[in-house]
């Protein structure tokens, strides 16, 4: 609904999240192609994308994964088109391949990566640092530090790109991605306004375009002198300096950091200080930094993450034999989000001040608050499908047995009372360690392995691992959790999808071709019959195939909100309710809850989305339809 | 000026909206301001949080703990996890209806009470506490559902805060989707005469 105002050809005000930002500034730079995997904090990039396309005239898709968006991209930008795919850190870990092999043959039409890093994990399985693959690829790398910079510097990094032939990667990380502020718009260009699709053209240039290594030793050198020549000339603009001129201190930021840098500062009442904040993280700027080495005497350096500004800096400082002394790590955490406590803690043992406020006698009261609170972490929805293909697959399988699962909504699952989820990696890697589980330990009666993947996943990366499965002759079950959606990120449609996509695939159709030794397609709100798909898959032996497919609940109830339908709720008769608490605690739909007076289970109708699973588990049928 | 709101609750009571109105609201107001979310996973039904910083001199969407002017607590034991952000002397507006979690029904945690709840803020962070029942005062609006604009209108009561009705009001306008708009006004209305009265025994 909102993405409509990103549109809007005229310069204005608008309250918007860095990702929105990133949009929009790719919008003005005139955008013809857009390919992405979705990944949370990077999700709504693709989301507008997709909802836009068609009124501004770009192509836009969800790729299976961000190997191929990336290479999509790059097709796009080879035929002259202004490209740009986004993604989460992790996902440039899977188009790891095509960008150390792509950097060095540049681009034609602007190509810009975003690449969402999440510092402190919200939503990830780690936090890597993205500015150390573009040290990696050497690719010249943007950082910028609020929602305004997020629509200037996308801008910024297309013509860059075209001017210099180069990718851009532009890093933000979960704090920027989902930071709201005020931001200026700029002018649309004519093209997009009247949705006007552009069409490129692939010359042909296999000196360039061929990886063989005789092409790619010449492209090595020649793309390492691009990046230092737009060092050279671009970085002066890629430094901000401010703060007072003839200070002996200095700061150094990038990022959120900035941010936290500037209000630690004014907290404190610190103005003898000068500040750079840098909005190129690789390759650093040279120049204006030495700038800054020759006037202060000692440089704190603020970066989330990893030190790959201090490094930079540091050896700047060794090659040039300044002596200014340089700080970072010393002071700053590398591990997790950076907040503005933590840079005030370390700027003021830097400066060697007191801090405004006595935060840790602050933080440890607040501790002890938070220590009532109950845990409340994250849950499968209620009437999720596969709550019940979970609870279906505990019944079937002994508790011996092993279950790797993978990268969704799903992996919630971990937590009790489903318990159901023994590894998780990332994406595709419940099929691949299903195999290496069940080739190397013994056939043991009642010790199955159940792998559990989700239906975007299984495409994403899930199919090469079957197909190695497969044909190494495995042995395991492996459940396809479909609910025709990507949940997780905001649904966005996979190629398994009914709606977005231009044809179908099936999956037991895929596993059939494969050759999986048993495929079944079960409903996973008709919990006996998963129950015996898994239990005859037991019987059988090699690779056997499960998709459990029911539309996700999330979707369905706010499709149902939004066109004003209703739907069933359930309610626990009191006079059956025995108490037994297998509702709660084997199923654990978060709508049911416990009256610890009268000791019976509780259905809160707000809550209820009318699965009528928990009707199916109830030993004592206490729950029914409410009237 | 700077002023710091905490909106706190669990995934799906609409924590994030209400940042985003209160967001929207502010710029109208012509003022600097930065929303800070939490999207993805937390979102399932866990716990939640969003920042909302207005003024001059802030630089981040994440406000600085000991800085915060109100918490908005849709829930009241996830008010418990952000008391540490608050100044003394700041606004605790809870939500009485409690949202136990499965935890909770399995009886591996205890809820706590909210003479707890209440006490904690008030002695140990020094907190203005005003208490409400936001479902029951959204279902006197037409329906539960509006719980959170009652919230957000017990906010917009409180003093200091620099958000006019009006301007809340085109804000929810440009928000949220136009059937639920009438509903949301009238939950929000009843959420500033609420709050004005409770105020009245505070201050
Ligand atoms: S499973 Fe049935 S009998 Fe047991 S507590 Fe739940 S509603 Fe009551
Ligand atoms: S019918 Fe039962 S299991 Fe399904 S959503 Fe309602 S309470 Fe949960």
């Amino acid at each position: 609904m909102s993405e409509r105002i990103l549109i809007d050809p005229n310069p204005q005000k608008l309250l918007l999240l860095g990702n929105e930002a990133i949009v929009r500034g790719a919008l003005e730079a005139g955008l013809d192609f857009f390919a992405a995997y979705p990944g949370t904090p990077s999700s709504e990039i693709l989301d507008a994308m997709l909802s836009l396309a068609d009124s501004v005239g770009i192509y836009a898709e969800v790729s299976v994964n961000e190997k191929i968006a990336f290479e999509s991209c790059l097709g796009a930008s080879w035929s002259g088109l202004r490209a740009m795919t986004s993604m989460k850190h992790v996902g440039l870990n899977v188009a790891a391949d095509s960008l150390m092999s792509s950097a060095a043959m540049g681009t034609r039409g602007g190509f810009v990566s975003v690449v969402a890093d999440d510092p402190n994990m919200w939503s990830s399985q780690n936090e890597q640092d993205t500015r150390l693959f573009a040290k990696f690829a050497n690719v010249p790398l943007i950082e910028p530090s609020s929602p305004q910079e997020a629509l200037d510097l996308t801008k910024r990094a297309f013509e860059l790109s075209e001017k210099y032939g180069t990718l851009i990667i532009l890093r933000t990380t979960t704090r920027l991605s989902h930071t709201r502020g005020d931001v200026r718009t700029g002018f649309l260009p004519q093209k997009i306004i009247e949705g006007k699709r552009r069409v490129g053209e692939f010359k042909k240039d296999p000196s360039r375009f061929v990886s063989l290594p005789q092409n790619s030793r010449r492209l090595k050198v020649e793309h390492a002198s691009v990046v230092k020549r737009l060092e050279k000339e671009e970085g002066a603009s890629f430094i901000e300096l401010e703060g007072d001129e003839e200070a002996k201190v200095g700061i150094i930021a990038s990022g959120t950091a900035y941010g936290y840098v500037k209000e630690a500062l004014e907290w404190m009442g610190l103005s003898k200080v000068r500040i750079a904040k840098v909005l190129m993280p690789y390759p650093l700027p040279r120049n204006p930094l030495k700038e800054i080495f020759s006037n202060v005497d000692r440089i704190l350096i603020v970066e989330e993450l990893e030190p790959v500004i201090e490094e930079q800096a540091k050896l700047l400082a060794f090659e040039e034999g300044m002596r200014v002394e340089i700080h970072g790590k010393d002071f700053v955490p590398r591990d997790f989000e950076l907040s503005p406590e933590k840079v005030a803690k370390a700027i003021a043992s830097f400066m060697k001040k007191d801090l405004p406020i006595d935060f840790e006698e602050l933080e440890s009261k607040g501790k002890e608050a938070s220590s009532l609170a109950p845990p409340v972490p994250p849950t499968l929805c209620p009437a999720c499908p596969h709550r019940n293909t979970f609870y279906a697959i505990r019944k079937a399988a002994s508790p011996r047995s092993i279950f790797p699962s993978d990268i969704g909504c799903y992996t919630l699952a971990f937590f009790p009372p489903l318990k159901t989820v023994d590894t998780t990696v990332d994406m595709g890697a419940s099929i691949s360690i299903a195999h290496g589980i069940s080739r190397s330990s013994k056939e043991e009666k009642g010790k199955a392995v159940v792998a559990t993947i989700g239906d975007s996943t299984f495409f994403h990366t899930g199919i090469p691992a079957l197909a190695n499965a497969i044909a190494n002759g495995s042995d395991f079950i492996l459940v396809v959790l479909d609910n025709g959606t990507t949940a997780m990120t905001g649904h966005q449609p996979n190629p398994g999808s009914t709606e977005g996509t231009k044809r179908r695939l099936s999956i037991e159709d895929i596993a059939r071709a494969m050759g999986a030794d048993y495929v079944e397609v079960v409903d996973p709100y008709d919990i006996k019959s998963v129950e015996a798909a898994v239990r005859k898959a037991m019987d059988v032996r090699g690779v056997r195939v499960i998709v459990a497919r029911r539309d996700c609940a999330l979707k369905v109830i706010s499709d149902k909100r939004r066109r004003g339908e209703s739907w069933n709720v359930y309610r626990v008769n009191e006079d059956l309710c025995t108490g037994c608490k297998v509702c709660i605690n084997a199923y654990g739909c978060p709508a049911i809850k416990w009256n610890r007076d009268k000791r019976k289970a509780y259905i809160d109708p707000e809550l209820c989305w009318g699965c009528g699973g928990c009707a199916q588990v109830c030993p004592y049928n206490a729950i029914e339809v409410m009237k | 000026m700077e002023y710091n709101i905490v909106i706190a609750g669990i995934g799906g009571q609409g924590v994030l909206t209400i940042a985003r109105i209160i967001g929207e609201a502010a710029l109208l107001e012509g003022l600097k301001v930065r929303v800070g979310e939490i999207h993805g996973l937390s979102q399932r039904f866990g716990s939640l949080f969003a920042h909302v910083r207005m003024g001059n001199s802030i630089y981040s969407g994440l406000i600085p703990l000991g800085k915060g002017d109100m918490l908005l607590s849709l829930e009241p034991a996830e008010a418990l996890r952000h008391l540490q952000y608050m100044k003394k002397g700041a606004i605790l507006i809870l939500n009485r209806r409690p949202i136990e979690p499965p935890q909770v029904s399995m009886e591996l945690f205890k809820y706590p009470s909210l003479e707890q709840i209440r006490a904690i803020s008030s002695e140990k962070f020094g907190l203005k506490v005003l208490e409400l029942d936001a479902r029951e005062i959204a279902e006197k609006a037409g329906n539960a559902i509006a719980q959170n604009s009652v919230m957000l209108g017990a906010a917009l009561s409180a003093p200091g805060i620099p958000i006019s009705t009006k301007s809340a009001i085109s804000a929810l306008e440009r928000t949220i989707s136009r059937r639920f708009v009438d509903l949301n006004i009238r939950a929000l209305e009843l959420g500033m005469q609420e709050g004005r009265k409770l105020l009245e025994k505070v201050f």
